[in-house]
């Protein structure tokens, strides 16, 4: 009888280390295979105006902010309400003077062949001035 | 001659306990560092931004239309035609609410994403989100 409950608690109180050590080496090439260290991915949000449909927010008889984007041989070359910026930093200062007037409507326009990165970066600005409707406009420059 | 056994039978001991701390605390590192990329979503190449708010759960059913560096438009992962995108926003739009969230290549012509915006809007979307690789560092 003695020896019979001896060998019952061994084999409870015993661990198969070799077997779980497989598995916890299994998890760590798991994950090791399917780790990333991209940086994480967010939305910077945008209206889509409808024609002849006006955004809750927008005040009456204020005009909006009109930006548009045009490729240059050097790079970028940015109109803020017919005033012209080479850099975003000087369209920055700007945007934040303006912003502490009023949050006013930002619509940004872009020639066909500017990179996609420069009107986000544009939709980027803005948002850091403070502006919370900023729009994309669909419209061809010139049409 | 007893005590020189019993040497030689401490060196051949592997300190498994041991073992099992540092892998699991490796495991744990791999677990909090990683991201598994969703399968949605195609390797592209995304403008930089710091003001980008993290993708959130909303009522609104999203669709993510991806635009790779060739301009081609895919629908989730499924390769899709300008106008047949257009059609499925279209059916999409008569049910449900839906907003969009465009992730495309940063270097490619506004032209191209001009385009699928202009689809988005005459498929009357309102809610359109631009998805950007965060560099604020937070």
């Amino acid at each position: 009888m003695k020896l019979s409950n001896r060998h019952k608690n061994r084999d409870i109180a015993e661990l198969n280390l070799p077997a779980m050590v497989d598995v916890i080496l299994l998890l760590l090439i798991f994950f090791m295979c399917t780790r990333s260290f991209n940086d994480p991915e967010k939305n910077i949000k945008s209206q889509l105006l409808q024609k002849g449909m006006s955004s809750s927010n927008e005040i009456a008889d204020i005009e909006p902010i009109s930006i548009t984007l045009r490729k240059t041989d050097s790079g970028i070359m940015l109109d803020c309400d017919g005033k012209k910026y080479s850099s975003f930093q000087s369209l920055s200062k700007t945007l934040e003077m303006l912003r502490n007037i009023v949050d006013a409507k930002v619509i940004i326009k872009s020639e066909a062949q500017v990179p996609f990165r420069y009107v986000v970066e544009t939709l980027d600005r803005c948002k850091s001035a403070g502006f919370s409707n900023v729009g994309l406009s669909t419209v061809e420059i010139g049409e | 001659m007893k005590l020189l056994k019993h040497r030689k039978t401490y060196k051949n001991k592997i300190n498994i306990a041991s073992l099992v701390d540092v892998v699991f605390l490796l495991i744990i590192f791999f677990m909090t560092v990683s991201h598994i990329t969703a399968t949605e979503q195609l390797p592209i190449n995304l403008p930089d931004a710091q003001n980008g708010n993290a993708p959130s759960q909303t009522s609104d059913e999203n669709v993510i239309i991806n635009i790779d560096s060739s301009g081609n438009i895919h629908l989730e992962s499924t390769p899709i035609e300008l106008t047949a995108l257009k059609s499925k926003l279209e059916k999409l739009s008569n049910t449900t609410n839906i907003s969009v969230t465009i992730r495309c290549d940063r270097n490619l012509e506004w032209s191209k994403v001009r385009a699928v915006i202009k689809t988005c809007r005459d498929c009357k979307i309102t809610s359109l989100k631009v998805r950007v690789r965060d560099v604020s560092g937070e």
